[in-house]
């Protein structure tokens, strides 16, 4: 059963087009959506959330759009940005109870617990908390609620790695029972290899790559050797060829391993690896 | 419900500046002393100009950055809306009720309260809530917590208020020290409390009318 449900998603600036996003995320799973800056991450995010309006195409959270209800589409929806979205004079007492008021299914049991568990001071205004308090009381406040769907965009950035195993193993926590999903956008693509399901490759609004992470994987590899080796058919095939005094390093599709021959070094390449290419396939493409 | 809900958020939002109400209060009090004949209503215009500067502190309370919790709030637009309205008027009420108790406690000390001045009372009062309904369009449309409010949001808060503060003074001024204007007061003395009624209640129709194209401005714009 698919918990978040992406459909022909578009939203078009003067200077910036995301155009026909689709996609799926089952429940219980987690998806990376990953991106240089500038690529529409954050774009995509907030359409998700409502934040913004798209242009064309469709959100579905458990089979329903927020034009057919807001209210309980966001219900089902936490949001943690890479910047605290708190206004700057509320205290955790303040957002204890706006969350209180607002959403049915608030527990102030939980919230105090994750107050108490990550040193959070009640009466201190966010202005004046760290950057990894702000992080942790915006996870305070979406894990004290039954949310369906955890949105991350660049949660993770700047935390230190204690910080940063923590709020992994909280995601992985969190889609533990099957019923819920996560979708995670960042920069630091050893995260995702840990704990992603599904990646989702967008660049300059378009989508690049999307599949489950380790079908991904098996579906390219990474070659090194000498430049002077490639032959033409091998070069015509490569992704994102970097070339230096020592050599190359590039991507090639699994199924066209049979133009490799021997002369080259191959290895699985990881996610960063892949992602890396890829951009540089486009910088590559953009030169010619 | 959840409007009324959003109406708490923009008093916590704003918790700041109730703390220097009282500093307003007594300012207007001391007004009331300048004068025996109009001092009372130069105290409760001060009152009414302070409540338009007032209700407009959500708009600047937070940069747009800081607002994605409310605004992912499992809320309407119009919720949202209308809350912000609803801290408009109850503050504006709250005024009003001051003023009124102003009134009360100056008449316990020999001020004399006409109708004509009751009457100036509720138009300044009405003319301060069309202010605010203005004021509160004009932030939805510049887009609340934008860069663009830091520029244009200070004189938009303060500039109206402060024209029709002035406004008053002159008319209280005039009433006091020309006769003529007071005389015409005198004559209209009758009708000018039914006539602040009616403003009254036309401004606060102004207000609701307001809150219904601030939703329409909302929902026609890029983000929520």
């Amino acid at each position: 059963m698919e918990l978040l449900e992406v459909k022909n998603l578009s939203k078009h600036y003067k200077a910036f087009d995301l155009r026909d996003i689709s996609f799926t995320l089952p429940k219980g799973y987690i998806m990376g959506y990953v991106g240089p800056n500038g690529s529409g991450k954050t774009t995509t995010l907030n359409l998700i959330t409502g934040i913004l309006k798209c242009s064309d195409g469709e959100v579905y959270i458990n089979g329903h759009t927020s034009k057919e209800d807001v209210r309980a589409y966001r219900e089902q929806i936490g949001y943690v940005g890479d910047e605290s979205y708190f206004p700057d004079n509320f205290t955790a007492k303040n957002i204890r109870k706006v969350l209180q008021d607002f959403y049915t299914t608030f527990s102030e049991e939980k919230f105090n617990s994750f107050l108490k568990k990550w040193n959070l001071p009640e009466k201190k205004q966010v202005k004046d908390f760290s950057r990894g308090m702000k992080v942790m009381l915006m996870f305070a406040s979406v894990l004290s609620r039954d949310t369906k769907l955890l949105v991350l965009d660049e949660a993770t950035n700047g935390l230190d790695p204690v910080m940063r195993t923590e709020i992994l193993k909280l995601l992985q926590d969190y889609v533990m029972d099957g019923q819920r999903s996560v979708i995670f956008s960042t920069h630091i693509l050893s995260d995702l290899e840990q704990i992603a399901d599904y990646i989702y490759f967008i660049d300059k609004g378009r989508t690049i790559l999307y599949d489950a992470k380790d079908e991904i994987i098996e579906n390219f590899l990474l070659v090194k050797g000498e430049s002077n080796a490639i032959p033409p058919a091998l070069k015509r095939e490569l992704i994102g060829l970097e070339e230096n005094a020592y050599g190359f390093e590039a991507l090639l599709r699994s199924d066209k391993a049979e133009l490799l021959g021997n002369a080259f070094l191959v290895e699985k390449p990881n996610i960063d690896k892949i992602v890396i290419h890829f951009i540089k396939n486009r910088e590559n493409e953009n030169r010619i | 419900m959840r409007a009324i809900k959003y109406m708490k958020v923009d008093y916590m939002l704003t918790k700041k500046q109730m703390l220097i109400l009282p500093l307003m209060v007594l300012v207007s009090v001391m007004l009331v002393g300048t004068s025996r004949d109009i001092g009372v209503m130069m105290g409760c215009s001060y009152m009414i100009f302070v409540g338009t500067i007032f209700t407009t502190a959500p708009f600047g309370s937070c940069h747009i950055k800081n607002t994605g919790f409310l605004l992912m709030l499992p809320a309407t637009v119009a919720d949202r809306v209308v809350g912000r309205f609803l801290y408009g008027l109850s503050f504006i009420a709250m005024v009003a009720l001051l003023c009124a108790a102003g009134m009360g406690v100056s008449c316990l000390f020999g001020f004399e309260i006409t109708a004509t001045m009751m009457g100036l009372f509720l138009s300044n009062l009405a003319l301060g809530v069309v202010i605010v309904a203005l004021e509160y369009l004009l932030s939805y449309m510049l887009g609340e917590g934008k860069d663009n409010w830091q520029y244009v949001g200070n004189l938009v808060r303060v500039a109206p208020g402060m024209a029709m503060y002035f406004l008053f003074m002159f008319i209280l001024g005039k009433a006091d020290r020309e006769t003529y204007v007071a005389d015409r007061m005198a004559f209209l003395a009758q009708k000018t409390l039914y006539a602040g009624v009616l403003v009254l209640a036309v401004s606060l129709l102004i207000m609701a009318a307001s809150a219904v194209i601030c939703v329409k401005v909302i929902k026609r714009r890029d983000y929520v």
